[in-house]
């Protein structure tokens, strides 16, 4: 059943087929959480690309050594280990961006697509399959809060980036950048993924 | 260095003090699990989708071993169906292969419109505004869910306006059974020939008006092979196909019961 | 049984490994997370009290902290930072205060989670603005008109809450403060101000 498997689809699928955030819907805490501007979107994407790539590169590499009882907490040892990792880096070189995400680098540890992506696949294929499945799942992950973030902030605030972009044009709404925006949008979003996805 | 050597051996005793838990655990709990479970989980799709009738592929894995039938799994098809058979022992062959049926033939000449529905065209909104165009409330709306649901093309709309099932397509994974609104698909061994095409719990004047092909629970069949027709509900239905008597689907007055042509 | 010893092998391992691993990589991050915090105190201390220089701790706690600025070898003001309850969350502030406990230089907001667009503006520069030079008393708010004396602070359209809220925490760091201040001085009978 499993047989060879083509990079390139395990690359692909990430994006938006099995997209983690708007078709499987995983990972909604940070994704509703940090989405209120562009700029702490892509602080969280970065740490979660950095923190799946290198738990799969890892969880791949010893993958035959660990015993089943023990998976799930080896697993979860290596995920802390390298959220604490960007945590670290992200205080020292970016203070004003962890300032920004707060406690929610620390929570990536419990992101259910970094655990998921471990448990799904990297446990059961190789190192380059499974880099690929991490990138993969990771720009899936970035698309979705790309768009979250840009619908938000451009909404909410008139800005992108925090480049002013609509003077004039309408008074920014600011229930966008409020939590309930989060969900409005997300539930757009969703709504228009299953609709073309159906179709 | 004083925290490096702190960080070191706080993890350290951390993992050792976990790791002997959950060792003692695991000799202590141990729960003999059928190996086979495993090897069945591993062909599985792991998709998860629940269309087998179990809530995730591990609970599907598990029913197997304890006797469910191997062909769940839509996803996976035929070509999973058979590895599980190997891993069972069993061949999928030798399963009685179940295939859907929608039990209604009150196409548009035969059944009596009331109305005509211009709503959102699916059966499950159709099914909501008051039930549809039809007189009948147990008739097919021919809208197409089931076509929609069905992921092998086994299943479409005629142009009757009817649902019909192609045997040797479907699988029997059962999803346009949980999508029909009016519940008149079911699963039927594909070696069932004889069936009675009507699901209507009408009294007989009642379905009698509704559609010219509905069963109106005369019991006419059920007295000429009394241990393969029972009749419940003001509704026939087949238990046993072998035991029914040509006469029985003759003598029935609307022609709700029909022997299937012999599979190819 | 020898099952039992791998699983205890390879998680302790893993354990010890991940804190080896993270030990190390804090000695290239710690040091800079400190500086950063250091700096960014520095910057808000800059901010408020003008000429600084150099600081001193005199007190420090988790929601009070009382600091002597000096602009060379003389006191340019004391920092006071106080928390107190806005409308959605803790607010943090900082704001200078003359040696003389005149007036008060400047505030700073350094931690909020108001309401975007209405309590959050109080980070704004025009809002911060009304702090520069208020009387070191008890500070008064007003709605619907400009402050005129040099005890009230304006408030913010939409957001009485907040705005009665940061007067409040600064009312409480001030009266603090002074007492603090005074506590030292009366212990040290030289006398620190001049």
């Amino acid at each position: 059943m499993k047989g060879e498997v083509s990079l390139g689809k395990e690359f692909t699928k990430g994006l938006w087929r099995e997209n983690p955030v708007l078709v499987m819907l995983l990972g909604l805490c940070p994704t509703l959480a940090v989405t209120n501007s562009v700029k702490n979107a892509l602080g969280m994407i970065g740490a979660v690309f950095f923190v799946l790539t290198c738990s799969s590169i890892m969880v791949s590499l010893i993958k035959k050594l660990v015993p089943p009882q023990v998976r799930i907490a080896t697993y979860i040892v290596i995920i802390a280990t390298f959220v604490t990792m960007a945590d670290r880096f992200l205080a020292a070189y970016f203070p004003a961006l962890s300032k920004a995400l707060g406690p929610y680098v620390p929570l990536i540890v419990v992101n259910c697509i970094i655990l998921g992506r471990q448990e799904a696949f990297a446990s059961r294929h190789g190192v380059v399959a499974s880099v690929a499945d991490a990138v993969g799942m990771s720009l899936g992950f970035g698309i979705a809060l790309m768009l979250l973030s840009s619908i938000r902030e451009i909404l909410g605030n008139g800005t992108w980036l925090g480049v002013p972009i609509v003077k004039g044009l309408f008074t920014p709404w600011q229930v966008m950048i409020l939590p309930a925006g989060a969900f409005l949008a997300l539930g757009v979003l969703v709504s228009m993924v299953r609709y073309f996805k159906n179709r | 260095m004083g925290s490096v050597v702190a960080a070191i051996m706080t993890m350290g005793a951390i993992g050792l003090f976990f790791s002997v838990i959950i060792s003692v655990a695991y000799q202590k709990l141990k729960v003999e699990v059928d190996p086979r479970v495993e090897e069945i989980l591993d062909v599985l799709p792991g998709a998860n989708c629940g269309a087998c009738g179990y809530p995730g592929c591990a609970n599907y894995a598990d029913a197997i071993v304890k006797g469910a039938p191997v062909n769940r799994c839509s996803v996976g098809g035929m070509e999973v169906a058979e590895a599980i058979a190997r891993i069972m022992g069993v061949s999928a062959e030798s399963m009685v292969r179940k295939v859907a049926r929608v039990r209604c033939r009150g196409d548009r000449e035969r059944a009596v419109w009331i109305s005509e529905y211009v709503g959102i065209q699916s059966c499950a909104a159709a099914h909501l505004a008051a039930g549809g165009g039809k007189l009948c409330n147990y008739g097919c709306l021919g809208f197409g869910d089931c076509e929609r649901a069905c992921p092998f093309g086994a299943i479409r709309v005629n142009e009757r306006g009817v649902a019909e099932v192609d045997e040797n397509v479907c699988i029997g994974c059962g999803l346009c059974v949980q999508t029909c609104p009016r519940g008149i698909i079911t699963l039927e061994p594909v070696d069932k020939r004889v069936l009675v095409f009507c699901v209507s719990q009408d009294s007989g004047k009642v379905a009698k008006k509704a559609c010219k092909v509905a069963c109106i629970g005369c019991g006419l069949c059920a007295k000429k092979s009394p241990d393969a027709i029972v009749v419940e509900n003001n509704c026939a239905r087949v238990v046993d196909a072998d035991k029914v008597t040509d006469e029985s689907i003759e003598k029935c007055p609307t022609g709700a019961i029909v022997r299937l042509g012999s599979r190819n | 049984m020898k099952e039992s010893f791998k699983i205890i092998v390879v998680l302790t391992l893993s354990a010890l490994l991940s804190g080896a691993v993270l030990a190390w990589f804090n000695q290239f991050t710690e040091a800079r997370v400190i500086e950063n915090r250091l700096a960014e105190l520095r910057k808000s201390l800059s901010e408020v009290v003008p000429g600084m220089t150099r600081y001193d701790d005199l007190v420090r706690e988790r929601n009070f902290a009382l600091y002597k600025v000096w602009a060379g070898d003389s006191v340019a003001g004391y920092a006071v930072e106080a928390v107190g309850n806005g409308y959605q969350d803790k607010i943090r502030v900082l704001f200078g205060v003359a040696p003389d406990f005149s007036r008060i230089y400047a505030l700073r907001v350094l931690d909020q989670k108001e309401t975007p667009g209405l309590g959050a503006r109080i980070t704004e520069p025009w809002y911060l603005k009304g702090w520069k030079n208020r009387a070191a008393t008890l500070l008064v708010l007003v709605k619907g008109r400009e402050a005129t004396k040099s005890n009230e602070i304006q408030a913010i359209t939409g957001a009485t809450i907040t705005s009665r809220a940061v007067v409040s925490i600064v009312n409480k760091g001030l009266a603090r403060a002074k007492k603090e201040l005074s506590n030292i001085l009366g212990n040290d009978s030289k006398g620190e101000a001049k």
